[in-house]
């Protein structure tokens, strides 16, 4: 999927704790150096997302979020800070993100998925990680990683629930055979705590890691639910849908 | 049949509750019944704003619902297979933020 780029011995340095993992080492490091990953928005979510992969040594990360940092945004949205409101997210989060690792390549895009850039969006990325709030911009998303074969971790989160799964095209359910539609009475604005969109963020990140380093078992076919009220957690088997008008017919290349 | 009711994320919202009990001889359903039939049964109870959100107009389960049974999303056409003491969960797409 990428192809691996050599450490320097700084990188081997930073990297030092996590190179100690088994079946991850100094090769799985490399392929994280390689990957470009694409993580739509960065918000509560994917701006952990983005910090996390940024903090393991992802090679380059595409970020798309269009708007100004807003004071509601910033109970959760840990790229966002005081001083930059009234200007742009994206670059507020190049800001941060270059400041954790300085030696990442950052591409923004300060506007939201939308059927104009979301092809050229998943293009340029190895993997998706799906972070965002509206349901047309997941749509496009799962279609267009489904079109490209390309893996998408499908991170969301509600109150203090959150749900993740990992769609593998033509191997796995993708997000519209599990939701051919989106919820009738969907609102845009919901409750949610900082602390539980940056929990799916980091389960995210790590299906992310492990996809990319090609080690462990991905959340595929299989949707982690999870209630932070009680902390109550499970996996819920997913099944395809062979007439689904998006994956219907795909093999797996 | 005695089963459990697990409601999350907007259907727990909704409701108020994250859980319930139900018997399926109370609720008028056979020894067979679809997650359309249950569905309906439940909306009868709980009432229409619960009914919108879980059946589309035709009276199918909802497109942005899942509804597993135990640890495994069923299939909504036809009966589903379940047995006393089963739980069964509606999930409901959410979303990123
Ligand atoms: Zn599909």
């Amino acid at each position: 999927m990428t192809e691996p780029v050599p450490l320097t011995d700084d990188e081997r340095a930073i990297y030092q704790w996590q190179l100690w993992i088994p079946e991850f080492g100094e090769a799985g490091q490399e392929r994280l150096k390689g990957a470009s990953v694409l993580v739509s928005r960065v918000g509560g979510l994917g701006g952990l997302v983005a910090y996390q992969l940024a903090a393991a040594g992802v090679g380059k990360l595409i970020l798309a979020h269009g708007g100004n940092v807003r004071p509601s945004d910033l109970n959760r949205q840990l790229l966002m800070t005081h001083d930059g409101l009234g200007k742009s997210r994206v670059e507020s989060a190049r800001r941060r993100l270059l400041e954790l690792n300085p030696r990442l390549t950052v591409e923004t895009l300060a506007e939201n998925v939308a059927e104009s850039n979301v092809e050229q969006l998943v293009r340029a990325a190895d993997i998706i990680v799906d972070c965002a709030p509206l349901f047309e911009e997941r749509y496009l998303m799962n279609r267009e990683a489904v079109r490209q074969r390309k893996p998408l971790v499908d991170c969301a989160m509600y109150d203090l629930e959150i749900h993740l799964t990992t769609i593998l095209p033509g191997r796995t359910p993708c997000l519209s055979c599990l939701y051919p539609e989106k919820p009738a009475a969907w609102k845009r604005e919901f409750p949610v705590l900082g602390a539980v969109a940056g929990t799916a963020a980091c389960l995210g990140a790590t299906e992310a890691i492990k996809l990319i380093a090609g080690f462990g078992q991905p959340l595929a076919g299989r949707m982690l639910i999870g209630d932070l009220r009680d902390m109550s957690f499970r996996t819920i088997k997913l099944n395809r849908r062979e007439d689904c008008r998006v994956c219907g017919g795909v093999r797996e290349k | 049949m005695r089963l459990t009711m697990i409601y999350t994320t907007q259907v727990k919202a909704l409701l108020g509750q994250s859980t319930e009990q139900i018997d399926t001889d109370n609720l008028g359903l056979g020894a067979q019944f679809s997650a359309a039939q249950l569905l309906t049964a439940l909306a009868a109870q709980h009432g229409a704003a619960f009914g919108q959100m879980v059946l589309d107009p035709g009276g199918q389960p909802a497109a942005s619902l899942l509804v597993c049974v135990g640890d495994e999303q069923a299939a909504t056409a036809g009966p589903l297979t379940v047995r006393d003491g089963d739980t069964i969960t509606l999930l409901s797409a959410i979303s990123g933020g």
